[in-house]
C-alpha cells in the first residue's frame, strides 16, 4: 500500500475556497470602521480569492491562459496597492490621521 | 494525501482572512495577510502552478505586504476596539456575504457541470512541462503585449508614487549646472586696486 | 369726379399739413388754412349734393387693392348716393363751421394745432364711414372716429376727469364694436361678401336661412340685426350703452358739438339707414330698436329736466333726439330719421356753440344756476339760442318741427304696440324737451346777472353760428316741402333705403287724424308756457316742486343710478375677477407651476439627491454592493429558468 495516494482534488472544493475568501474580503470593506489599511488589506483578499479561482480553472482545463492572467493580476495589484498607499500617505500629511468616519470631504 | 494537505491549507488559510478583517491592532492583521498569502500559495502548489506559487510569496509578501507593514508602522494607526456601530451593520453583512457566496458557489458549480466534454483549451499545457517552462513559452510570444503593457503600468505606478509623495525641502542649495556653465569672467572676477594698510 | 374728391380728401390734407406743426405753439394762419380747406370741402360737397340728389346717380370708385384672401375680396372704395352725399354736406357744414368757431374758442390754449388736427382727423374718418362701399371700410371709420373722440375728449390731457372720460367713451364704444364685428362676421358667412351693392342685393333670398348657436337655431338675419343694433346703441348712446355721452362733456365745446351733435352718434343712424334692407328682415329687431329708442327718448329728457351743467342737458338732449331717431327707423320711417338727423344736426350744433359762446362769456362758468341776466350782453347768443329751441321744440315753421312731426306720426300710424308705445313715450318727451330747452334759456340768460363783467366774445364765434342758424330755421321747411325727403314718391333717396312693406309708411302718414297730428305742438307750446311760470313768473315754484318731489328729483339728477348700478354690478366684479386671475392665477399659478415651480423642483430634487454622496467610502461599497447582488442574482435567475 503506498502511504501517500494521490486523489484529486474536485474543483468544487476550490471553488469553494474562492468563494469564502472573496466574500471574507468582501465583509471586510464592510465592516471596516477602523483604517483605511485594512480597506487595502481586504481588497487584497478580494484579488486573491480571483487568483484562486483561476488557477483552478486552469488546472481543470489545462489551460494556460489562466495562469497567465494570474501574473497580470499580480502586476495590477501591486501597482494599485502602492498608488493607494501614496496617496494614503499625502492624505496623512494634511489629515494627522486615517479613520474611515472622517474621510467625507467628497461629501456632495 | 493531499486531501490533506488541501484541508490544512484551506483552513488555514480561512481563517487567517477572518482574523485579518477582525484584529484590533493593524500590525497583527497585516501579519495575518501575509499567512494567508503563505497558505493560498501551498495552494497553488497542490494545483500545480508552482511559479505561481513562489511568484506570490515574492512578490506580494515580499513586497506588497512589506509595503503594508512600512505604512501601519509609519502612520501610526491607533489601535481601536469593535465600536458599536459594528454590531449594527453585522446582520446584514452577513446576510449579503451569505448571498454572494451562494451566488457564486452555485453560479460556478451550475456552469461546471454544464460544462461540455471536449472543450478545446485555447493554450494547452503539456504533459510533464514544468510550469515556468510553458509559461515562458507563451508569455513572451503570445501575449507579449500584455507583458509589455503590464511593464507600462508598473512604470505609471511607480511614477504615480514619486510624483504623489515628493516632498520638496525649501531652502535647500542645489547646483545648477546651466548657469555653472555660462558663467564668464565679468561675473566672478573683479579687479580691485587695494591700497596698503586699507583693505577691501 | 372732382367735386367727390375734392369733397373726400381736402379733410386729409388738411390734418396732414396740421399735423406737421402740432408741435408749435399757436400758428393762426395754419388754422385758418386748415379751416379755410374744410370748407371748400364743405363747398363742394353742396355741389356734390346738388348733382347727386333727384337722379339715380351712384357713383362707386374703386381706389385700392386692400384684402385678397382666397374668397374674401375688399377693396377700398368710395360709394356715393344720395344717402352719402346728404352725410357728406352735413359733416362737411358743421366741421367747417366748428374749424372756425374753435380758431377763437380755444384763443389763449396751448397747442390749438393739434386740435385742429384731431378735429379734421375726425372729419376725415367720419367721410370714410360715410363713403364706404363696404362694411369693414365703415368698421375703419367706425373705429376711426371713436379714436379720434377719445383723442379729443382727452384733449386738456392733464386733468384726470378728462382722461377719465375719455376712457369711459372708448371702452363704452369698443363694447359696443364687438357686437359689430360679430354682426360682420355674420353678414360674410351668410351674405359671402361685405360689400354694401351685394349685400342688399341678396337679402329677399337669404331671408329665411338660420344659424345654429350652442344648440338652439335663430334667424340668421334677426341676428345680424341684434348685433348690429347693438353696435350702433354703443356709438349712439342708447341707454345701456350711454354713460359715455355726459362724461364726453370734458372735452371743449367745439368736440362736442360736432362729435356729440351732428356726426359721431349720427354713426349709428347712418348705418341702419344703409343697412336697410337687412333691418327690414328682422321685425324683432325693428320692434327693438323702436323700444330702445322711445325709452332712451324718455330717459334722456327726464335727466336733462334736472341737471345744471349747460352742457350736460344739451348732451342728454341729444341722446333723447337720437331715441327720437331710432325709433323713427324701427318703424321702418327711415326717410324720417335721416331727415331728422339733419335737422337735428343743424340746432344742435347750433345749441353747442351757443352754449360755447356762453361759457366764454361768463369765463369757462357752466353751472346754469351761476349765471343770468346775459340776454342784454350778448344778445346775438341769445337770438341763437332762442332759435335753436324754437328748432327743437318742434314749433313750425322750425326745422323740427317738419322732422319730428313725420317721426311721432309715423309712429302712430305702425297701428303696432310698439308704435303706439313710441308715440306715447315720443310726446312726453316732446314736453319735457321743451320744458327743458326753456329751462335752459331762462336759466342763463334771464334772471339776476351774476357777472358784472363778461368776457367779450369774438366776432369768428358768433358770425359762422348765423350759418348754422339758418340751417336750423330753414332745413325743414327746405327739405320737406322742396327736396321732399319724407316723400316716399319722391326719388329723393333712389335705392338708398330699401322698404320691404307694402305700403311704406310714409304715405300713410298722410292719413293721420288731426288732433295727433297737432298733438305735439300743442304739449310743445305748453311745455314753454310751463317753464315760464316756473322761471320767470314765479321762480319759487321750481324749488318747491323740487322739495316737494325730492325723491323722484334726486332719482333724475343722478342720472337714475345707471352709473353707479354699473359700477357695482358690473365694474367691480369685472376688477375683481381680473385681479384673481392676474395676481393668483396668472402669477401665483401658471408662474408658480410651471417657469419658477420646474426650476424650484429641479433645486430640491437636485439637493434630495446630492445627498447620497456622502463621502463615507463605505457607504459606497454598500452601494456597490447592494448593485452586484441584484445584478448577480437577476442573472442566475434568468439562466436557470
Amino acid at each position: 500500500m503506498e502511504l501517500f495516494t494521490y486523489q484529486e482534488i474536485p474543483t468544487q472544493y476550490f471553488i469553494t475556497i474562492s468563494a469564502a475568501i472573496f466574500v471574507i474580503g468582501f465583509s471586510g470593506i464592510l465592516i471596516n470602521r477602523k483604517s483605511i489599511i485594512n480597506f487595502l488589506m481586504s481588497l487584497e483578499l478580494i484579488l486573491l480569492a480571483a487568483n484562486i479561482n483561476f488557477v483552478t480553472f486552469s488546472a481543470m482545463l489545462q489551460d494556460l491562459v489562466g495562469q497567465v492572467f494570474v501574473m497580470f493580476i499580480l502586476t495590477v495589484a501591486a501597482a494599485e496597492v502602492a498608488i493607494g498607499i501614496a496617496i494614503l500617505v499625502i492624505y496623512f500629511r494634511q489629515k494627522g490621521n486615517i479613520n474611515v468616519e472622517e474621510i467625507n470631504i467628497m461629501k456632495g | 494525501m493531499n486531501l490533506i494537505a488541501f484541508y490544512i491549507f484551506s483552513f488555514l488559510l480561512i481563517s487567517s482572512s477572518l482574523f485579518v478583517i477582525t484584529a484590533r491592532n493593524p500590525v497583527h492583521s497585516v501579519l495575518f495577510l501575509i499567512f494567508a498569502f503563505f497558505n493560498s500559495a501551498g495552494l497553488f502548489l497542490l494545483q500545480g502552478a508552482e511559479f505561481l506559487a513562489l511568484i506570490l510569496v515574492i512578490i506580494y509578501v515580499g513586497a506588497v505586504a512589506i509595503l503594508f507593514l512600512f505604512v501601519v508602522m509609519m502612520l501610526n494607526i491607533e489601535i481601536k476596539s469593535i465600536k458599536k456601530e459594528l454590531l449594527k451593520i453585522l446582520p446584514f453583512t452577513l446576510i449579503i456575504s451569505s448571498i454572494i457566496f451562494a451566488e457564486i458557489y452555485f453560479a460556478t458549480t451550475i456552469s461546471l457541470n454544464s460544462l461540455s466534454e471536449n472543450i478545446k483549451a485555447s493554450y494547452p499545457a503539456t504533459e510533464g512541462e514544468a510550469d515556468i517552462y510553458s509559461l515562458g513559452k507563451i508569455l513572451y510570444t503570445e501575449f507579449f503585449f500584455h507583458f509589455q503593457i503590464a511593464g507600462l503600468i508598473l512604470l505609471v505606478a511607480m511614477m504615480g508614487a514619486v510624483i504623489l509623495t515628493l516632498r520638496q525641502r525649501e531652502n535647500v542649495k542645489k547646483q545648477k549646472i546651466s548657469e555653472q556653465v555660462l558663467r564668464s569672467r565679468k561675473d566672478s572676477v573683479k579687479l580691485v586696486k587695494v591700497l596698503t594698510g586699507k583693505g577691501v | 369726379m372732382l367735386e367727390a374728391k375734392l369733397a373726400i380728401f381736402l379733410p386729409l390734407i388738411s390734418t396732414l399739413i396740421s399735423s406737421f406743426f402740432v408741435r408749435s405753439e399757436n400758428s393762426k394762419i395754419i388754422q385758418y388754412l386748415c379751416s379755410t380747406l374744410i370748407a371748400v370741402s364743405a363747398a363742394y360737397s353742396l355741389i356734390l349734393y346738388s348733382q347727386i340728389i333727384n337722379s339715380d346717380i351712384v357713383i362707386i370708385s374703386k381706389i385700392l387693392n386692400w384684402i385678397n384672401i382666397a374668397d374674401l375680396q375688399i377693396n377700398w372704395e368710395i360709394q356715393i348716393d344720395s344717402l352719402s352725399a346728404t352725410m357728406l354736406v352735413v359733416i362737411n357744414l358743421v366741421s367747417a363751421i366748428v374749424h372756425f368757431y374753435s380758431i377763437g374758442y380755444m384763443e389763449g390754449e396751448k397747442r390749438v394745432n393739434r386740435f385742429i388736427c384731431y378735429l379734421s382727423l375726425f372729419t376725415f374718418f367720419m367721410i370714410i364711414l360715410v363713403t364706404a362701399a363696404n362694411l369693414l371700410q365703415l368698421f375703419v371709420g367706425w373705429e376711426g372716429v371713436g379714436l379720434c373722440s377719445y383723442l379729443l375728449i382727452g384733449y386738456w390731457f392733464k386733468k384726470e376727469s378728462a382722461n377719465k372720460a375719455s376712457l369711459k367713451a372708448f371702452i363704452t364704444n369698443r363694447i359696443g364694436d364687438f357686437a359689430f364685428i360679430i354682426g360682420m362676421f355674420g353678414i360674410y358667412s351668410l351674405f359671402g361678401s361685405l360689400n354694401f351693392v351685394d349685400i342688399l342685393a341678396q337679402t329677399k333670398n337669404l331671408a329665411p336661412a338660420e344659424i345654429n348657436i350652442f344648440g338652439t337655431n335663430f334667424n340668421y338675419i334677426d341676428f345680424i340685426a341684434m348685433t348690429l343694433f347693438i353696435g350702433c346703441m354703443g356709438k349712439s348712446a342708447q341707454i345701456g350703452l350711454h354713460i359715455w355721452l355726459p362724461d364726453a362733456m370734458e372735452g371743449p365745446t367745439p368736440v362736442s358739438a360736432l362729435i356729440h351733435a351732428a356726426t359721431m352718434v349720427t354713426a349709428g343712424i347712418f348705418l341702419v339707414v344703409r343697412l336697410s334692407g337687412v333691418f327690414e328682415l328682422s321685425t324683432f329687431t325693428l320692434n327693438f330698436m323702436t323700444i330702445i329708442g322711445a325709452i332712451t327718448c324718455i330717459f334722456a329728457a327726464t335727466i336733462a329736466i334736472t341737471q345744471n351743467d349747460i352742457k350736460k342737458v344739451i348732451a342728454y338732449s341729444t341722446c333723447s333726439q337720437l331715441g327720437y331717431m331710432f325709433f323713427a327707423c324701427g318703424v321702418s320711417a327711415y326717410a324720417a330719421g335721416m331727415f331728422h338727423l339733419v335737422t337735428h344736426a343743424f340746432f344742435k350744433a347750433l345749441l353747442f356753440l351757443a352754449a360755447g359762446n356762453v361759457i366764454i362769456a361768463t369765463h369757462h362758468e357752466q353751472d346754469m344756476r351761476k349765471m343770468g341776466g346775459l340776454w342784454k350782453k350778448i344778445p346775438l347768443t341769445y337770438i341763437l339760442v332762442w332759435l335753436g329751441s324754437l328748432a327743437i321744440a318742434g314749433i313750425p315753421p322750425f326745422a323740427g318741427y317738419f322732422s319730428k312731426d313725420v317721426i311721432l306720426e309715423s309712429a302712430f300710424m305702425a297701428h303696432s304696440k310698439y308704435g303706439n308705445f313710441a308715440y306715447i313715450v315720443g310726446i312726453t318727451a316732446a314736453f319735457l324737451t321743451a320744458f327743458y330747452s326753456w329751462r335752459l334759456l331762462y336759466l342763463t340768460f334771464h334772471g339776476k346777472p351774476e357777472h358784472e363783467k363778461i368776457h367779450k366774445v369774438p366776432a369768428i364765434m358768433s358770425y359762422p353760428l348765423i350759418i348754422l342758424g339758418c340751417g336750423a330755421v330753414i332745413t325743414g321747411y327746405f327739405g320737406y316741402k322742396i327736396l321732399e325727403i319724407v316723400d316716399p314718391i319722391s326719388y329723393y333717396w333712389g335705392n338708398a333705403i330699401q322698404n320691404f312693406q307694402e305700403v311704406n309708411i310714409l304715405s300713410k302718414i298722410h292719413h293721420t287724424p288731426p288732433l295727433i297730428k297737432y298733438l305735439p305742438l300743442i304739449l310743445s307750446l305748453s311745455a314753454i308756457i310751463t317753464a315760464t311760470c316756473f322761471y320767470i313768473i314765479k321762480p319759487d315754484l321750481a324749488k318747491s316742486c323740487k322739495n316737494q318731489f325730492h325723491k323722484i328729483y334726486q332719482l333724475f339728477l343722478n342720472k337714475w343710478y345707471v352709473d353707479e348700478i354699473y359700477q357695482k354690478y358690473i365694474i367691480i366684479p369685472y376688477l375683481k375677477i381680473a385681479e384673481f386671475s392676474s395676481q393668483i392665477l396668472d402669477k401665483k399659478i401658471i408662474d408658480g407651476s410651471l417657469p419658477n415651480g420646474s426650476a424650484a423642483i429641479t433645486r430640491s430634487l437636485s439637493k434630495l439627491t446630492s445627498k447620497f454622496q456622502t463621502g463615507f467610502i463605505y457607504h459606497y461599497a454598500f452601494v456597490f454592493i447592494i448593485g452586484l447582488v441584484i445584478l448577480l442574482t437577476w442573472i442566475i435567475i434568468k439562466n436557470i429558468s
